[in-house]
């Protein structure tokens, strides 16, 4: 492999180019999706090819082919220096990367089970045993599942003389129960979280008595009364504040947004640069990290896509924005010395973007239980799993549901609700934080499937936190009739 | 390069005949992109993209396995058939799994591959890219955007006989402009790229930046609101992606009626509301092929405000005694007789709605989605377009969007903001709509 990388770095240089990096990458997909005690889809999939990206005249040029021959690999690293010829005719500002250490490394996740040597009868048989389990429960119409594990295997050179490979490992279950009854239908679904680990994931839980408690959590929900809108309490499992998190933290402090690089899609961000270390984004028990080391979290590598390796930092301490996620082009715009690792590419074929690492809020340091902080709140609603979600294209304005609600009256969980969401702005939401619950009850999450980009890319990242509670946020209705 | 059809269709046929005995469905797929994007006023990233997909699909009665790989060397194809088989051998029987289909005859379609698109360089792109940003530079504000170009040649074929072969071409730009406090979007697709003029796109959008700046704050509440074909076509599209009749049968959608009946044949929106597919509209031509290989045609799903059509699954079809309906592959909403400057003519007090973000359900049941605007949110004060206004978060359902339309313009093709699909169809006005909170951002 390193012949074939050294043969696309020369070329590029012999064409000019003052940096080239090359990634071959093999992705390799297996889903299995189930309904109803079939097994709809099962498929393995697998996608090799390598990207080669150049800088010539301070502008950058990416190629890509999935032809990998030595020919083919020439061919491209010509094509992806003649590309950054054509881009550098209109150049504001050459690119400038900021310095890097050379590596030469190998790093894998931490898995113990490799998921895809795991027969497919064992994965199909869990499927068709949740189906059934949840199809027992009277008033459960639809049960749906899927079994999704990914292989990324990727080998990043470049002309700085870093040669890396790394080999990661992603387990995504889902299992859903879909009660219908009434003219109302409602879905609740088993809160496992994805994460960087082998087959050991699926194997540490107990699926059947989950499936049996969310089936009937669904038909709860089903008959559940509509809530109402007003301001209350807000306490928000890990499972649910992962979203918020991602959408109102981690796309907000992404600084390409802040530059307005992404302007034309994905939009730009209320933290505009000269809020960097003034901004009060929250109360003062907000510290959220920016981390690409946080084992089993869905960002977590050894090194980026810039060949940066892999860090943790502060982005917002106690309450106030102290830094933005970089790549190595744009850590200059923050008069930063080094990148903080956040490029990434969704595929040989994508132009790694800064794309968001681990982001994940510290619990609180004063010893805090769930059951403490639900004894402490009178008139609240408590989140469980994510729901629908929407937030403007600069992240002031938000909405969100959950998968689950439940009232909290007199320190007690009462009745579940359906049917509401909470909207609010991101500095005055985070801002009326008044508690998170201490490490014990910290719990790793992750977004599986963010889009970013033009042309749109995926990207995986994880989002753990301790339950919190927001205080008077503003609650909507979303029932009604046609 | 894309493949040409003669080695598709040969490595097909070889495929299909080197595994004799083997219910095969077998998929090839091979795109070229281009793309550039650029911001504040520079080209950011520029690239070119080379894709290639195997899909093989071995059915063994009601069992079947599916591997994709993206290699075409005997070795790959072999290894793609053999994990196929040995998925299909551990699948257990799926009820629902239908035969394969046999050959079929599919409309013919205008051309949606030009060979000017295919060929579009980056220098190009480029030369359309800069004309755009020294406009910007000249009002001193700021051009953000994406222009992509590709070719594309799809072909599947399956041991029954089922053989279709299509290549096609697609350009696209967007921009989005920043003035001081205002913004602006235009964008188009087309499948000949001479058809996207990218100096009209970047000539609306700077318009909008500089009418956009100095937004006045505007209550939220129920407005009549212009949604401009951009905004409609997000609408009509999250409508149409909720038209599957299994969901409406199985009481797990807006479609849903009481003892498992749906509202097909039923009154839904406003008489003056009529939407169909055919992807053999000269003005936005689609893939004449849907699930498994069937033939799309010409369909109407509501005319005149009734439910004329829904999406119907090979296996539901049959379950429930109907014809299969493939979903949409574009969208065609008749309009009226009239100019977008005679919507905002007829409007005392209104809202004008360029463009719609972040678009997501929030109850299934009655289709209320939620989502913003941006790029452009105005005033309408006595048939005049008065001042430009804060940005909304809406909470609102297309039914009733479509219920409460009042007047439209002459159908355009456009691309929602949000869906990032083209439909042919007009500008909107429409009484009522929800705005639930504004937002701050611009």
């Amino acid at each position: 492999m390193k012949d074939l990388a050294e043969l696309a770095l020369d070329t590029a240089k012999s064409r000019g180019a003052s940096y080239a990096d090359i990634r071959i990458c093999r992705y390799r997909n297996q889903y299995i999706f189930g309904r109803d005690k079939r097994i709809e889809t099962t498929a393995d999939t697998e996608d090799m090819g390598f990207g080669i990206r150049t800088i010539v005249n301070g502008a950058w040029g990416f190629a890509s082919s999935f032809r990998l021959e030595k020919e083919e690999i020439q061919r491209i690293a010509v094509l992806a220096v003649e590309v950054a010829k054509a881009s550098s005719r209109l150049l504001k500002q050459p690119v400038d990367l900021v310095p890097e250490p050379a590596y030469q490394d190998h790093w894998q996740s931490p898995i113990e089970k490799n998921p895809f040597k795991i027969p497919m009868e064992k994965k199909i048989d869990l499927i068709l045993k949740v189906n059934e389990e949840m199809l027992k429960v009277s008033g459960i119409k639809v049960a749906t599942a899927f079994l999704n594990f990914n292989e990324i295997w990727k080998y990043f050179a470049s002309t700085e003389g870093t040669f890396v490979e790394q080999d990661l490992f992603f387990s995504y279950p889902n299992f859903t129960a879909v009660a219908v009854g009434a003219g109302d239908s409602q879905t609740r679904s088993i809160q496992v979280a994805p994460e960087q680990k082998g087959y050991e994931h699926i194997e540490a839980v107990d699926w059947v008595e989950k499936a049996r408690k969310t089936a009937e959590e669904a038909v709860q929900k089903l008959k559940a009364r509509q809530g109402e809108a007003g301001k209350k309490d807000l306490i928000l499992l890990p499972s649910h504040l992962c979203l918020t998190m991602h959408e109102s933290i981690g796309h907000a402090t992404e600084l390409d947004r802040a530059l307005g690089w992404e302007a034309d899609m994905a939009g730009t961000s209320f933290v505009t640069l000269d809020k960097m270390g003034t901004l009060k984004y929250g109360s003062p028990l907000m510290n959220i990290v920016g981390d690409k080391l946080l084992p089993h979290a869905l960002a977590t590598v050894g090194y980026d896509d810039d060949g940066v390796k892999a860090k943790r930092f502060y982005i917002i301490k106690e309450g106030v924005f102290v830094g933005y996620q970089t790549t190595r082009e744009l850590a200059r715009f923050v008069n930063e010395k080094e990148s903080k690792g956040c490029a990434y590419a969704d595929s040989w074929s994508s132009f790694p973007l800064q794309r968001m690492p681990n982001i994940w809020l510290k619990p609180g340091e004063k010893k805090l239980s769930l059951d403490e902080l639900i004894a402490d709140t009178k008139d609240g609603l408590l989140f469980d799993g994510m729901g629908s979600f929407s937030i403007d294209h600069q992240r002031y304005n938000f909405q969100f549901g959950g998968d689950a609600i439940w009232e909290i009256k007199n320190g007690k969980v009462g009745d579940m609700i359906k049917n509401v969401a909470y909207q609010s702005k991101t500095t005055d939401f985070w801002g009326s934080m008044d508690a998170v619950c201490s490490q014990e009850h910290w719990e790793n999450w992750g977004v599986f499937g963010c889009g970013k980009g033009e042309p749109a890319q995926s990207a995986r990242m994880g989002h753990g936190s301790a339950p919190a509670r927001f205080r008077q946020v503003n609650i909507i209705s979303a029932g009604g009739k046609l | 390069m894309i493949l040409q059809e003669k080695d598709i269709k040969g490595l097909l046929e070889n495929i299909i005949t080197q595994n004799p005995g083997k219910e095969l469905e077998v998929g090839i797929s091979s795109n070229e992109t281009g793309s550039t994007r650029f911001a504040n006023n520079a080209i950011t990233t520029n690239g070119v993209y080379n894709t290639l997909n195997l899909l093989v699909a071995v059915t063994k009665g009601k069992k079947r396995g599916i591997a994709l790989v993206n290699e075409l060397n005997r070795d790959k194809i072999n290894e793609a058939v053999s994990r196929a088989d040995s998925l299909a051998d551990v699948a257990p029987e799926n009820p629902e799994l239908m035969p394969s289909l046999g050959p079929q005859i599919y409309p013919k379609i205008p051309p949606v591959y030009f060979q000017k698109t295919a060929d579009f360089s980056p220098g190009q792109r480029a030369d359309a890219i800069i004309a755009a940003i020294e406009k910007a530079k000249k009002q001193n504000i700021l051009a953000a955007g994406f222009f992509e170009t590709s070719s594309s040649a799809s072909g599947s074929m399956n041991s029954k006989g089922l053989y279709y072969y299509l290549t096609s071409s697609r350009a696209y730009y967007s921009n989005t402009i920043r003035s001081q406090g205002g913004s602006g979007w235009a964008s188009a697709d087309d499948e000949n790229v001479e058809r996207v003029s990218t100096g009209e796109l970047s000539d609306r959008a700077i318009k909008k930046a500089l009418d956009s700046r100095d937004a006045k704050p505007l209550a939220p509440g129920k407005y009549t609101v212009i949604l401009e074909p951009a905004a409609a076509a997000d609408m009509v599209w999250f409508l149409l992606y909720n038209f599957a009749a299994r969901e409406a049968d199985e009481g797990r959608s807006f479609l849903s009626l009481a003892e498992g009946k749906n509202r097909l044949g039923q009154k839904l929106v406003s008489s003056k509301i009529t939407i169909f597919s055919d992807p053999t509209s000269p003005e936005i031509p689609a893939f004449p092929i849907g699930e498994d290989g069937l033939p799309q045609k010409k369909t109407f799903w509501i005319e005149k405000g009734v439910v004329k059509n829904l999406a119907y699954t090979r296996f539901w079809a049959q379950k429930m005694g109907k014809e299969p309906v493939p979903f949409p592959p574009n969208i065609i909403m008749e309009g009226e007789n009239h100019t977008l400057e005679e919507l905002i003519k007829s409007t005392k007090k209104g809202v004008l709605i360029s463009r719609f973000w972040y678009i997501r359900d929030l109850n299934p049941m009655i289709l209320l989605l939620t989502g913003l605007t941006r790029d452009g949110t105005f005033l309408i004060e006595n048939g005049k377009v008065s001042h430009p206004v804060n940005n909304f978060r809406f909470n609102e359902s297309p039914v009733n969007v479509l219920k409460n339309v009042e007047m439209m313009s002459r159908p355009v093709r456009a691309v929602g903001g949000e869906v990032g699909q083209a439909a042919f169809l007009p500008a909107l006005k429409v009484r009522d709509f929800n705005f639930s909170s504004i937002s701050d951002a611009v």
